[in-house]
């Protein structure tokens, strides 16, 4: 069975599209076997690499034309990596596109028809806390916040950390909180620090991993690639999410009673 | 850090909450002093229709070829928001479930509202016998609806923390199931 992480923020901008993507690279060049899933009604992921807004077939066509799931998913250059994008919605017909999501269980069935073989499926979703994150909450087993390190964002963490306590507690038993993601930090700007400082000092689920503001994420989008695809020297903002997926990888094996089997080494 | 941040009830909460779903405090509330300070919506009334009428389903709403109870639950579903479907047959047996369904199942639930609903067929019997029930729990929303299949037994098709659904939904569904019934494994 699949690891289902469900990348999710009550407030926009947070780096969800971003973490995912890049996450969902690190995760398949470290060999696993894993699925990008983009259930926002924008389509981000596909935006994010530079794709018309028409160009690929996916979960819309699963949900209105009964096209199996297995003929929209998108191979990329990564052997291990796959996308099941958005597809061809109206964005006239989002709305519905949101209501059919959230009820009934379209998005657990195909998941279900996917995710054989596969080690990680990460969900991308819309920002706020509607039908898609609901419906996506309610399939996966994981969830995790990417929190942007500035004082807005910050006072939104008891919104989406209240449907997820919601969503354990009524709707879904096996879904934990994976951990909250900091992103877009300035350690030099006071607000980005102060957000850091109070996260840290007394939050649960803080990741080890942060991630940096830093001019490399627009350049990576403006040619519409992963982070570590960029050419010339390996990009540190790259290794972050090389740091990332090692980190969600230990924390999910922790998490599912998975034995930890690196045994300490002797040097001499 | 500003006055504007540290120390707010919000944030107290999600430390709060964040402390819980990471296990480092397991089990405990956040502690909200006073009232939940959110409104609460109110279930969408159902369309009026006169007292003891069905609203007919539209005429020309395909009927689907389902095989399996888990797939009639399924597909009833995708008709009413809910969390979770299952049928239970006159005596009483959960007969098939789906959507988030406990590990431990539907079992005790269905067979406790079989009892429910036969005990309120005797409540009156002037009303004559029960045709649909919603009952409201501390953490849960139960409803459900008999539907008389072959034979005039009434197999009940019962959701789990539904929106209110019309007359025009119920009778959609048990036109499925009375054209299903007979394949229904």
């Amino acid at each position: 069975m699949s690891h289902r992480i469900v990348l999710a923020s009550s407030k926009g901008g947070s780096g969800k599209t971003t973490t995912a993507l890049n996450l969902s690279v690190a995760l398949a060049e470290r060999g696993h076997n894993t699925i990008v899933v983009d259930l926002d009604p924008q389509g981000a992921i596909g935006l994010f690499l530079a794709k018309e807004d028409s160009d690929w077939g996916g979960l819309a066509e699963v949900m209105i034309a009964g096209t199996p799931p297995a003929e929209v998913l998108q191979s990329t250059s990564l052997p291990t990596l796959r996308i099941l994008p958005r597809g061809r919605i109206d964005p006239v017909d989002i709305c519905e596109y949101e209501l059919q999501l959230h009820r009934g269980e379209i998005l657990s069935k195909t998941l279900d028809e996917i995710e054989d073989g596969v080690d990680y499926v990460v969900l991308d979703t819309p920002s706020g806390l509607g039908p898609v994150t609901r419906a996506a909450l309610a399939v996966s087993r994981f969830a995790l916040l990417p929190l942007q390190a500035e004082p807005v964002a910050f006072r939104t963490m008891s919104q989406i950390l209240r449907v997820i306590d919601h969503v354990q507690q009524h709707e879904n038993p096996s879904l934990q909180l994976l951990g909250i993601l900091p992103t877009m930090v300035r350690l030099d700007n006071d607000p980005s620090l102060n957000v850091m400082s109070a996260v840290w000092s007394g939050f649960g689920g803080v990741l080890d991993t942060v991630v940096p503001r830093a001019d490399v994420f627009t350049e990576a989008s403006e040619i519409g690639i992963p982070l570590s695809f960029l050419g010339g020297r390996t990009r540190p903002e790259a290794r972050r999410f090389t740091l990332l997926s090692d980190e969600i990888e230990a924390r999910i094996n922790q998490m599912t009673g998975v034995e930890d089997d690196n045994e300490h080494r002797r040097l001499v | 850090m500003t006055t504007n941040t540290v120390g707010s009830s919000d944030v107290e909460i999600a430390r709060a909450l964040s402390r819980r779903l990471s296990g480092l405090e397991p089990g405990s509330e956040p502690n909200i002093a006073g009232e939940s300070p959110y409104l609460q919506f109110a279930p969408s009334p159902p369309e009026e229709t006169p007292a003891g009428e069905l609203t007919e389903a539209p005429n020309d709403d395909p009927l689907n070829d389902l095989t399996r109870w888990d797939e009639f639950l399924a597909w009833s579903l995708n008709k009413v928001r809910s969390s979770a479907a299952f049928a239970v047959d006159p005596q009483g047996f959960v007969i098939g479930s789906s959507g988030n369904v406990p590990e431990d199942g539907f079992e005790g639930t269905g067979a406790e509202l079989s009892y429910v609903m036969s005990q309120a067929d005797v409540m009156n019997p002037e009303m004559g016998g029960l045709r649909s029930i919603a009952l409201e729990f501390a953490n849960r929303r139960l409803s459900g609806f008999r539907s008389e299949v072959a034979g005039g037994e009434g197999f009940v098709v019962a959701f789990i923390d539904a929106e209110e659904f019309d007359d025009a939904t119920r009778t959609q569904i048990a036109r499925q199931l009375e054209h299903s019934f007979s394949v229904l494994l």
